[in-house]
């Protein structure tokens, strides 16, 4: 499965509580992305807390677009991508 | 008779829930049909026994005719009037549903296409129903290019299907075989010995314990042979006499003594089903059959022909005892007839076998009547499909028209030149299509107007809506259509009315709609699915391509629905692939993107997969997703194979599109356009002219918009957006706004490509803002009507209700200082110093918050 890196804008910050709330949300989230073959692996969030860049294993672009729908998230920009670590070269 | 080595299956199966498909495969004689027949006496259900038969031409949908006997009721009714086979399998079902049953479909490796079609279609619906389907195969039989992958293939991903593969008998079941069999010592058998030999296949080691010898039979052949050898004389004849009729025969047509008959079923050879003879097996019928010496088989089949006439049997079994009796007369008789009978289920296979078995006699026959046969087998060839099929037909039609010249009858042989042209054009030779189309017409304006000329401009027009000559196809077609009314045959007004209307779609679109209204009646009433069906697809794919969208989705999600019931697979996927495109053209595009997800990408033809990868790589390209370049680029590969401008001009709109928002310069862009512009102007089509033309610049273009461009094209911005809006376009009217030169168009651009979620427009319109000196609002932010942001409403309708900055801070889950900087902001936002001022000013009416 392809991997996609996603950036993301919230405009008032994303805060998700650490707390049951917060636990549910992230819960939901995953759900919704299961049904779609969308897989969140983690993402990097600036420290404003205004831009994300989630990498995501997914089946499609159309599917990324579909699952930031149901969980009403942004969507900025897709890239597919591939990993490149220091130590492939050692 | 216990099955040994059975129970885990016998336990799946009485496991398996209602509303599944269980596949039983395994060699010949590994007892699939034992197995199941075990299963169907252990359970209470109600169970529907259908065979396929061994017959070289089977007959058609046998099984199903086995079944309705079994059934009776609205079922064997609807079989017995000899309703059309859409009917016929609504029935079969319609019984499942009622009455929950066992529906076992044996030897399926056997089956005619019929009885595959009733597979696919009973396989994809029997979850609806309460009953369970059982189909037994030879799955060595079942090899690559067999027609049972096709209804293989419509489970495969199916992991609900029960799946049982019957393994051979291993050494101790053997033995265990053997020690039941209690034989005296000079019979016994060394139990290893026997398991190798017969490599465990149950129905094998059975024949030999039956007839035990020293030595074991290296065959299933000899070891059935030796069991007949220790049969008296008459009791040999009377085996011999049931082993010519594949799948048994009733009692009083086997020629043999009732006596011997008798001894053969006490001895185990025969089995009795009422007052029906078969064999144990296929296997042991097949041995017999091969010692009969040739002169006593034709003999036996020249008795059993005789026996079968005149008692109703079904053809496609005289004319296989006519053919092994030798009976040119009898062939000639009984196989058109049978050709014709697997013709009305869509068996064309079969239908092609029989008229290929009549005319390996045929050659006695004067001209007229070979003709017949040539035409009619030339039909069902093309029916069949594929290259060989369509192979066939172009030589059988071929010697057709030699001998309807020979027996001079010029109306026939016009009408048959017409038909081949369409021959011709299926087979890829365009050229040759034209070029027979074209002298059929010569030739039948000629004789007064009859079929022959109904056909000749039938098909005359029909080529040219495929080629797109407009005018051409409108007018010979009205004239197809007078004729083809007043003289038919049925098929053929269907066709006509097709050509007609679909070439008026770019003249008359309210006309255009009426003809194929007409052309699907037309093809109801002559009993033609697939011909409605595909006139369901072009009403819709039409409507779509002229952008009239309600019209054409109404039609469009009508084909899918008829093309669904019918299985017709082929036009199902086409018109779900275009109403994606109609849903991306009108901006819904989580729907288009959904839709196009329902395409089975696996069989699809090449003109569904043109337009399901321009689609995607159109989407990509709007919403800046990965991917856009791939998907155009594999749709150009295959649209440029075709040469024709529907599939082309989407695909090049698409890359230049793709090309100008990735920011390649001018040249570039219109590069990608420059080889399908001149086509579309040629055929005056204005949607292609415009769309196309707006990215050649001005020196192709002649200075401004294309000539004959379609209506919003030429408009300046803010009318062409009105025009687009009402067309249902909203990228398009937003593209129209990003084309002005003044801000507030501009900006309006920028909210409805953020609205869209397409971000590559969006990018390039906000940077034309800021160049022109207008600071862009962050996104979400343009979606309120006084700009503020959907957290910054959320806060404002709590000042509204009173509260403190803590209090909002808490409600929203938000920490005070960011609720401290969207006061701040919506504040200087509203244009207020104090938080009283804003909160009154909201209950002042001001517009509600957005959600």
């Amino acid at each position: 499965m392809p991997r996609y890196m996603v950036q993301r804008t919230f405009d008032d910050g994303l805060y998700i509580p650490a707390d049951e709330d917060g636990a549910k949300k992230l819960q939901a989230v995953g759900q919704n992305n299961a049904a779609l073959g969308v897989n969140w692996v983690h993402s990097y969030v600036s420290r404003d807390k205004i831009t994300s860049f989630c990498v995501y294993d997914a089946p499609s672009p159309e599917a990324i677009w579909q699952a930031a729908k149901e969980n009403g998230l942004p969507v900025d920009t897709i890239t597919e991508v591939s990993v490149l670590d220091p130590y492939f070269y050692y | 008779m216990e099955l040994l080595e059975r129970g885990q299956f016998l336990q799946s199966l009485a496991d398996c829930p209602p509303g599944r498909v269980v596949l039983v495969s395994g060699e010949a004689g590994i007892g699939k049909t034992s197995l199941l027949k075990a299963w169907c006496a252990a359970g209470d259900r109600r169970v529907l026994w259908g065979s396929c038969d061994a017959l070289r031409t089977p007959r058609p949908l046998g099984p199903l005719h086995d079944m309705a006997r079994q059934a009776g009721g609205q079922l064997a009714a609807s079989m017995a009037a000899g309703h059309p086979r859409q009917a016929m399998f609504g029935a079969f079902l319609d019984e499942l549903t009622a009455r929950p049953a066992v529906a076992v479909v044996d030897d399926a490796h056997w089956a005619d296409e019929a009885t595959l079609d009733l597979l696919v279609y009973a396989v994809r619906r029997i979850s609806l129903t309460a009953s369970l389907l059982a189909v037994a195969y030879r799955e060595n039989e079942a090899g690559p290019g067999h027609p049972l992958l096709r209804v293989l293939g419509a489970v495969a991903a199916d992991t609900s299907v029960l799946r049982l593969r019957l393994p051979a008998l291993s050494a101790p079941a053997v033995a265990a075989l053997v020690a039941g069999a209690g034989l005296a010592a000079p019979q016994r058998i060394d139990a290893e010995e026997l398991h190798a030999r017969t490599g465990g296949n149950p129905f094998f080691v059975t024949e030999v314990l039956a007839d035990p010898a020293p030595a074991v039979p290296a065959t299933v052949r000899d070891a059935v042979l030796a069991r007949a050898a220790a049969l008296s004389p008459a009791e040999r004849d009377a085996l011999e006499a049931v082993a010519i009729f594949p799948g048994g025969v009733a009692v009083s047509l086997a020629g043999a003594s009732r006596g011997a008959v008798d001894a053969c079923v006490r001895a185990g050879m025969l089995t009795a089903d009422g007052t029906r003879l078969a064999f144990r097996h296929e296997l042991a019928r097949l041995a017999i059959a091969a010692s009969i010496p040739p002169g006593w088989k034709t003999t036996l089949h020249e008795a059993a022909l005789r026996a079968l006439t005149g008692m109703s049997a079904e053809p496609a079994q005289l004319a296989y005892h006519a053919e092994e009796a030798g009976d040119a007369a009898a062939v000639l008789r009984f196989a058109p007839e049978a050709a014709r009978r697997a013709r009305d289920v869509a068996a064309y296979r079969q239908a092609a076998d029989h008229y290929r078995q009549a005319l390996r006699y045929a050659l006695a026959l004067p001209a007229t009547a070979r003709a017949e046969l040539l035409e009619a087998y030339s039909e069902v060839c093309e029916s069949v499909g594929g290259s060989v099929g369509a192979g066939s037909a172009l030589t059988a039609s071929a010697q057709a028209l030699a001998c309807w010249r020979e027996a001079g009858d010029a109306v026939r042989e016009a009408a048959l030149m017409a038909r081949r042209a369409h021959y011709l054009w299926m087979s890829g030779d365009n050229a040759a299509a034209h070029a027979t189309a074209r002298e059929a017409v010569v030739r039948a304006e000629r004789l007064p107007p009859g079929p022959a000329l109904a056909a000749a401009y039938t098909w005359s027009a029909y080529l040219m809506m495929l080629a797109r000559d407009i005018p051409g196809a409108i007018a010979i077609g009205e004239r197809a259509t007078e004729l083809a009314v007043e003289f038919g045959p049925p098929g053929l007004l269907a066709r006509a009315l097709n050509a007609v209307g679909t070439a008026r779609w770019f003249s008359d679109p309210e006309l255009a709609e009426q003809t194929l209204a007409r052309s699907v009646q037309a093809a109801r009433d002559a009993g033609d699915d697939a011909a409605a069906g595909w006139a369901l697809v072009n009403l819709g794919s039409g409507a779509g391509e002229i952008r009239r969208y309600p019209t054409a989705e109404r039609w469009l999600r009508e084909a899918i629905d008829w093309c669904a019931a019918r299985d017709l697979d082929t036009g199902r996927n086409y018109a779900t692939a275009w109403l994606a495109r109609c849903l991306f053209e009108r901006g819904e595009w989580p729907q288009a993107a959904s839709t196009l997800a329902e395409v089975t990408t696996r069989d699809a033809s090449a003109p569904t997969r043109i337009v399901e990868l321009t689609v995607r790589g159109r989407l990509r390209t709007r919403r800046g997703s990965p991917g856009a370049a791939d998907a155009l680029d594999e749709a150009w590969d295959l649209a440029q194979r075709t040469g024709d401008l529907q599939r082309l001009w989407p695909v090049a709109a698409g890359r230049a599109e793709l090309a100008w928002l990735s920011g390649r310069p001018a040249a570039e862009v219109a590069a990608l356009v420059r080889p399908v512009y001149p086509l579309a102007v040629r055929l005056g089509h204005p949607w292609a002219i415009g769309e196309l033309g707006q990215w050649l610049g001005d020196s192709d273009a002649g200075g401004g918009t294309a000539p004959g461009a379609a209506a919003p094209y030429p408009l300046p911005p803010v009318e062409a957006a009105r025009a687009w809006d009402a067309l249902g376009c909203p990228y398009e009217a937003a593209a129209a706004l990003a084309a002005s030169p003044a801000a507030e168009p501009l900006a309006e651009a920028l909210r409805r490509f953020e609205q869209l979620g397409a971000r590559p427009a969006a990018d390039q319109a906000a940077r034309r803002l800021r160049d022109l000196g207008i600071r862009t609002r962050r996104r979400s932010t343009l979606a309120h009507p006084d700009g503020l942001t959907t957290r910054q409403a959320d806060v404002l309708a709590l000042l509204r209700e009173g509260l403190g900055n803590k209090a909002i801070a808490e409600r929203l889950s938000l920490s005070p200082k960011t609720v401290d900087h969207h006061v701040s902001a919506i504040l200087a936002k509203l244009g207020v110093r104090t938080r009283q001022e804003a909160a009154s000013r909201a209950e002042n009416g001001e517009p509600a918050t957005p959600r």
